[in-house]
């Protein structure tokens, strides 16, 4: 009964975007003056392009409406012009996906972004008339015969289109963009969940429509206690592979008042450094995240990502200063079980690597990870290389997660500007910014500094953090420029090499010729000691005397990080943290 | 003169007749013969628009560019004296000053953008876009660039005595074995350059994206297609089109939209296309739109 009705709302959602974009389009075709707000500033032909295929859609889903449930759900289109469709709403995105590279991204003209979102709109549209989810009962798909895997391949498709349109183009637009996009995504997994569970009880065999291997897909999916093959009970590893040791700790202090907070930061030891780091202990206690909806567990975290169907960016490779780093989008499943924890039991659920369509994707992956294509393997599998889901607001992306937390009230407070460096002062926020940071042990991110306070929350597993002060500024060898990139807030500095925990890797001090990428010599504290760019002994030793703090971050500590302070993060066991950005 | 065409159609870009059907077009899949006369041009394509001088004026297919008509620029861009980047950036050539005019991405929220005006490049006689930047021909075989500093590569010079954003000269160019640079082109993230002894040399690339063309760097290659000489190049957005002194046609790269004409989905070696020689008549000029490619002959 509710899958019908999720199932018709679903459809008067796509149905009303079909309409409204056609409609839009033809606005602003017809109108005098050429706008840069909204599609118009993409240019007539894109506009006219979009509205064309907008129009066929409409139409598909004005068929579906005027006619009965029993009809034929393909709609009064033909299999080429279908696949033409497909082809241009592809052309369309791969047009404005291209203009993400040209423009630097804060010059990048928004319509550009909302013509990536609405083809990515339409295609999810035209895919689910196609798909199985709107079958109605009884009905018999035009190629009914791969009707098997036909749930799980359509759910795929769908879900990657509108996740590709939220990572890569933010979804911009006014009128759909995220909203549309958000509601599209719960209706959709609203449908799936209930087609799935009036399969799994077998009551009703009608929605079937005589698929059983259907049937025995989804049942092994919602299995009381496994999901995805793994059990409900089962966790992350709390393996930890090295554990550096803490030499100077920071202030540590069990969670305290939104007064206490602000006397912290308005009262500072040393005033002209301003208020400094500090630990606080069972800060995220209310957190959802750390109780009812673990987020250490693994099952729980599938069954809010479509089973891991859901797409999220990773960072490939060492640290983001690595000659080898990339960044890849990769299902959330292929994170946890590739990436993660290995220790998980690999399933083949779903495709491990996505069926993206060339043309969403045209970076093809600086680092093809060709060991993560082998689901059927029954061993643990070992990544060569680490991945890490960093910077990214997930939380944004998938806003169930978003309700397993809970801003902490310290982010409410009035911090004071930066100690040293007035023009790294932003202007003020409307709410604080939040960014997750999950990943397997041995993550690092370099020594930098960022323009906001910081309330780094732990929600599971263990991070070490080491902190040098504004003051210091001078010695940490910040980047300048880098190939058209100001990479001014990261030190050259490797603290794991410079500790001995890692070896030398290229990219910093180590390796690299500077001199050829356009980083100018001058913005350099320090000298290089050879061609190589090797930091001299001297260097080390010299670096080895900057004063720090450090600590261990356990599950449910915070850390603040005031303003102009550079951080140094490393995981140490598979670690999920939230942090939070204000000013 | 015969022009034929293959690739991208969405908006009947590679139709020059007046066509009164009323479904989608679809793309070429292979080269058609789309235009007759007895003096043809090579064309200009954007995305969405192709423009080719004949001796009855200037013929168009497709979907207008409203920035294009609105500045007037149709002559220039068929003459190889205008040329606008992906990021918006229109560059335009001004015979008589010399001097080379820059206009911002009409749309564009940079604020330190502002026209420029840039001279001293001596007598253009080629300007070229790719996407993020500008290539520019003097008639003593000098090559010039400018553009984003990020896709250095492009650029195929160093960037540390002149910026990336101002014009610099590609030196790689200078004193090469078989004589000067006589011919250039840029699209996507390569540039092409073409000497007097019909020897072809490439740079350029996007960093973390698999080169159309193997080997591709930011310091000027030669590119070997079949040990043969080549007469004619042209790139588009992520494939490249030669002709050789036999007369024969290469493709290499991406066939998303039938932009190679051949039945394949990418070439990663360079592609013979034999099907317009069996027509009889010599190959003149071969031309790459962003996502198409042309093919002019004799007769």
């Amino acid at each position: 009964m509710s899958a019908s009705r999720h199932r018709a709302q679903l459809i008067q959602h796509c149905a009303e975007a079909a309409r409204a974009i056609r409609d839009e389009c033809t606005a602003i075709r017809s109108a005098e003056e050429v706008e840069a707000v909204s599609l118009a500033g993409c240019g007539h032909a894109l506009v006219e392009l979009l509205s064309r295929q907008a129009q066929q859609i409409s139409l598909c889903y004005r068929e579906l409406e005027s006619t009965t449930a029993t009809a034929n759900v393909v709609g009064p289109i033909s299999r080429e012009k279908r696949a033409l469709v497909l082809k241009r709403l592809e052309d369309i995105a791969s047009i404005a996906y291209a203009k993400f590279y040209a423009y630097l991204f804060k010059d990048l003209p928004v319509c550009w972004r909302q013509l990536y979102t609405d083809a990515s709109i339409l295609k999810f549209c035209f895919v689910l008339l196609r798909s199985s989810f709107l079958a109605a009962p009884g009905t018999e798909l035009e190629d009914a015969d791969g009707a098997a895997g036909r749930d799980a391949e359509d759910l795929d498709a769908l879900v990657e289109t509108l996740d590709l349109a939220l990572i890569l183009a933010g979804a911009a637009g006014e009128s759909r963009g995220r909203r549309w996009i958000d509601k599209a995504l719960e209706l959709l997994r609203l449908v799936w969940l209930e087609t799935a569970e009036s399969n799994d009880s077998g009551s009703d065999a009608a929605i079937l429509g005589g698929r059983p291997a259907k049937r025995v897909k989804l049942a092994d999916t919602l299995a009381d206690n496994v999901r995805g093959g793994i059990h409900h009970d089962e966790t992350f590893s709390t393996e930890e592979p090295f554990t550096p040791p803490v030499k100077h700790p920071i202030k540590r202090v069990e969670a305290l008042s939104m007064e206490a907070f602000q006397t912290h930061m308005d009262r500072p030891q040393d005033p002209k450094l301003g208020p400094e780091p500090l630990v606080i202990r069972n800060a995220l206690k209310d957190w959802p995240a750390l109780s009812t909806h673990p987020w250490n567990k693994p099952s729980y975290l599938l069954s809010q990502t479509f089973d891991g169907r859901r797409l999220v960016p990773v960072e490939i490779g060492r640290s983001y200063v690595d000659e080898d780093w990339g960044q890849k989008i990769i299902h959330f499943g292929e994170f946890l079980r590739t990436y993660i924890d290995p220790s998980l039991p690999p399933i083949s659920l779903f495709p491990t690597s996505p069926h993206l369509n060339p043309n969403f994707l045209t970076d093809s992956d600086p680092n093809p990870i060709s060991d993560t294509t082998a689901p059927s393997s029954s061993s643990p599998q070992v990544p060569k290389q680490t991945a890490y889901l960093a910077q990214h607001p997930l939380l944004t992306q998938l806003p169930a997660l978003r309700n397993d937390i809970l801003i902490p009230d310290y982010c409410y407070t009035s911090p004071p500007l930066h100690p040293t460096d007035p023009a790294a002062d932003q202007p003020e926020l409307e709410a604080p910014l939040l960014n997750t940071w999950f990943g397997p042990p041995g993550t690092i991110t370099p020594l930098h500094t960022d323009p906001y306070h910081n309330i780094l929350a732990q929600a599971v597993g263990r991070k070490y953090v080491r902190l040098y002060a504004p003051t210091q500024t001078a010695r940490m060898a910040a980047r300048g420029r880098e190939g058209g990139v100001e990479m001014g807030n990261t030190s050259r500095v490797d603290v794991g090499v410079v500790e001995g925990w890692d070896e030398a890797r290229g990219g910093g001090y180590d390796g690299v010729d500077e001199g050829e990428d356009g980083a100018g010599d001058e913005d350099m504290d320090m000298n290089m000691d050879d061609e190589e760019g090797k930091m001299s002994e001297q260097d080390i030793a010299a670096f080895r005397e900057i004063p720090f703090v450090d600590c261990i971050l356990e599950p449910g500590d915070a850390l603040y990080i005031p303003i102009g302070w550079w951080h140094y993060v490393r995981g140490l066991s598979v670690s999920f943290s939230v942090s939070f950005w204000w000013n | 003169m015969k022009l034929y065409a293959s690739g991208f159609n969405g908006w009947r870009q590679l139709e020059f007749k007046a066509n009164k059907e009323t479904n989608e077009p679809d793309d070429f899949a292979s080269f058609q013969l789309v235009l007759s006369g007895s003096s043809i041009g090579r064309p200009w394509s954007s995305m969405s628009w192709t423009l080719v001088r004949t001796d009855a004026g200037i013929q168009h297919a497709g979907f207008p560019d409203e920035a294009i008509r609105s500045s007037r620029l149709e002559d220039k861009l068929l003459s190889s004296l205008a040329a606008r980047a992906g990021n918006g950036i229109v560059a335009e050539y001004h015979t008589t000053e010399k001097t080379i005019h820059q206009q911002p991405s009409p749309f564009s929220l940079t604020h330190g953008s502002e026209a420029r005006v840039f001279t001293g490049l001596g007598v253009i006689v080629q300007l070229e876009a790719y996407e993020t930047g500008f290539v520019a021909l003097t008639e003593d075989g000098r090559v010039w660039t400018w553009g984003d500093e990020r896709y250095a590569a492009c650029l195929g010079r160093e960037t540390h005595s002149s910026p990336a954003e101002t014009p610099g000269v590609v030196e790689e160019l200078e004193g090469l074995p078989s004589g000067k640079i006589t011919r250039i082109a840029a699209a996507g993230y390569i540039v092409l350059a073409l000497t007097e002894g019909n020897d072809l040399y490439a740079w350029g690339g996007h960093p973390g994206r698999r080169a159309i063309v193997e080997g591709l760097s930011e310091s000027p290659m030669p590119i070997v297609v079949e040990e043969c000489d080549i007469l004619d190049c042209s790139v588009g957005e992520s494939h490249v089109i030669v002709l050789t002194t036999n007369g024969d046609a290469y493709l290499i790269g991406d066939n998303t939209n039938g932009q190679l004409g051949l039945p394949i989905d990418k070439a990663t070696t360079w592609m013979k296309l034999s099907a317009i020689q069996e027509e009889g008549h010599p190959v003149v000029a071969v031309r790459a739109g962003q996502r198409s490619s042309f093919i002019l002959t004799e007769g």
